[in-house]
């Protein structure tokens, strides 16, 4: 007798982006149509056309002034706070439009959460910088709540277990993998729908970098993250959608496994291979 | 191409791998045309030279795995350039099977010389494996031009080969029940044109992985296929 087990046809490997796929292509969670951006009226991004799945990482990638961090602060108005900085263009979250003149940029950006190269605690407790937000945005009526709320915000963090014991102690005096990790606590306990990443681990040492990316991953189930990076590698191993900016230009946008196996522009497979000439 | 990597050891390492591939595919394309001339001429001593020649097939293949794991693990290659590096490893695989099935044709070449033998029928085996070697010069003409229509149309080529595997079975069949006479010999000669037969269907396999290299995608359809020495049966006196 033959095993039936031994009869079937392979299994289909589905990596673990696939487990979003069934999300993956519904309505956007972000849509920007024509986006333009420039500074003082040198433009910095050109008609930009890119829809952001929900539920799945998405990174942009490209050389250095390529418009992929200008794009990021875009999405949740950070760019408001640039002098001589204009934005044209349409930008949805949910459908609403994020520059409606009716937008609260406070709330916007509770629902938009950020995090940056450099890890920035506030200068106070590991507690307190987790608990600002969700306080300030009026998230928790007690006390208790407000625990409870650190404490889950740091264990989605994957730091609670690090720091449980001292939560009062100053957030300076972590390491810089546990600071960003912190930061990212920081951003999650307000309930965002939305997490953007800019370059979040290239202060990082590898291993701070893994748990960062193991935290980006496990994160996903959840939120939207828009993760700009100059690492490729990185790029390939957490994004599930890679987007290639060059000169101000969305190149190309597909799938991360299509960018970095079989790109379809001549610009992305120069970029992602290394190539010039 | 004009393009090359900013980091310019990158393409010096690429360009050794696929020298190292091309060598490799013209030392297994000698090694059928040697060991096709040795069985016509039933030469023993040029057949214990296609055997020996052999570990040097083996080498190449030691030489470009140990190439390519580094490659991966020190260039982290992107896009084609990972496709080139991926198809140099399945390419020594394919070619040093190449290779065995020359080493084998020239075993049973040896075993054969100094018995009488049929000279139409190694003659008829040669053709076949002539048209493998025109396959294999082809597909590493397609891998050194970047040529994806040449490895095309290596792959249609392979029919051919099937058929003329299909006739040489019928016609050593028959051979075995005309005369018992010829029953060894016949048994050596079915033997030695599967593995001609086999050398076609790995530079099939070859032709297959350039066109991934090249554009990304397997070949869309099926291979073409015309083998039908499975089916035949010759019965005692049909072959009278």
């Amino acid at each position: 007798m033959i095993d039936k087990t031994l009869v079937q046809p392979p299994t289909v490997l589905s990596s673990s982006e696939d487990s979003t796929s069934d999300v993956i292509d519904l309505v956007p969670k972000i849509r920007a149509s024509d986006v333009n951006v420039s500074y003082s009226g040198n433009q910095a991004i050109k008609n930009v056309n890119l829809d952001i799945k929900s539920k799945a990482v998405t990174a942009l990638i490209g050389p250095s002034g390529c418009g992929k961090t200008t794009f990021l602060r875009c999405i949740n108005r950070m760019n408001d706070l640039i002098e001589g900085c204009e934005v044209t263009g349409n930008i949805t979250l949910d459908n609403e439009d994020v520059y409606g003149a009716d937008v609260d940029v406070v709330v916007l950006r509770r629902r938009i959460g950020m995090v940056f190269q450099k890890p920035n605690p506030f200068p106070k407790s590991i507690y307190e910088n987790v608990a600002y937000g969700p306080r300030i945005h009026g998230q928790a009526a007690k006390g208790d709540e407000l625990d409870e709320i650190v404490e889950r915000s740091l264990i989605r963090a994957g730091l609670w277990d690090e720091v449980k014991n001292r939560l009062e102690a100053p957030a300076t005096g972590l390491s810089g993998g546990q600071q960003q990790r912190l930061c990212i606590a920081r951003a999650i306990a307000v309930e965002p729908d939305v997490i953007l990443m800019d370059e979040p681990c290239s202060a990082l040492d590898p291993i701070a970098t893994a748990r960062i990316e193991e935290l980006i991953d496990d994160l996903r189930t959840k939120y939207t993250i828009v993760i700009v990076t100059h690492s490729m590698q990185q790029a390939a191993r957490v994004s599930q959608r890679t987007a290639f900016f060059h000169l101000g230009e969305l190149v190309e946008e597909n799938e991360a496994k299509v960018i970095f196996t079989n790109p379809s522009d001549e610009r992305t497979r120069a970029y992602v291979t290394g190539s010039i000439g | 191409m004009n393009e090359r990597h900013i980091v310019s050891a990158y393409d010096k390492d690429l360009q050794q791998l696929e020298t190292l591939v091309s060598e490799m595919g013209g030392l297994v394309e000698a090694q059928l045309s040697a060991a096709l001339d040795a069985l016509v001429k039933l030469d023993p001593d040029a057949a214990a030279e296609v055997i020996s020649r052999d570990k040097i097939v083996d080498d190449y293949e030691s030489q470009i795995d140990l190439h390519t794991t580094e490659m991966l693990v020190l260039r982290q290659p992107m896009a084609q350039d990972l496709r080139v590096i991926l198809v140099a490893l399945k390419l020594a695989s394919n070619l040093e099977r190449m290779g065995d099935y020359a080493k084998n044709i020239s075993k049973r070449t040896v075993t054969l010389s100094g018995t009488p033998t049929v000279t139409s029928a190694t003659q008829s085996i040669k053709r076949m494996g002539d048209k493998v070697l025109e396959m294999i010069k082809e597909v590493l003409d397609a891998y050194a031009r970047r040529d994806t229509e040449l490895a095309s149309a290596v792959i249609l080529k392979d029919e051919d080969v099937d058929r003329m595997h299909t006739n040489l079975f019928r016609e050593f069949l028959e051979m075995m029940t005309t005369d018992s006479q010829h029953i060894s010999l016949g048994t050596h000669l079915i033997f030695i044109a599967k593995d001609v037969e086999r050398v076609g269907d790995h530079a099939t396999n070859v032709a297959e992985k350039i066109h991934y290299m090249l554009e990304g995608s397997m070949p869309v359809g099926e291979r073409p296929k015309d083998d039908r020495s499975s089916g035949i049966l010759v019965e005692p006196g049909e072959g009278e």
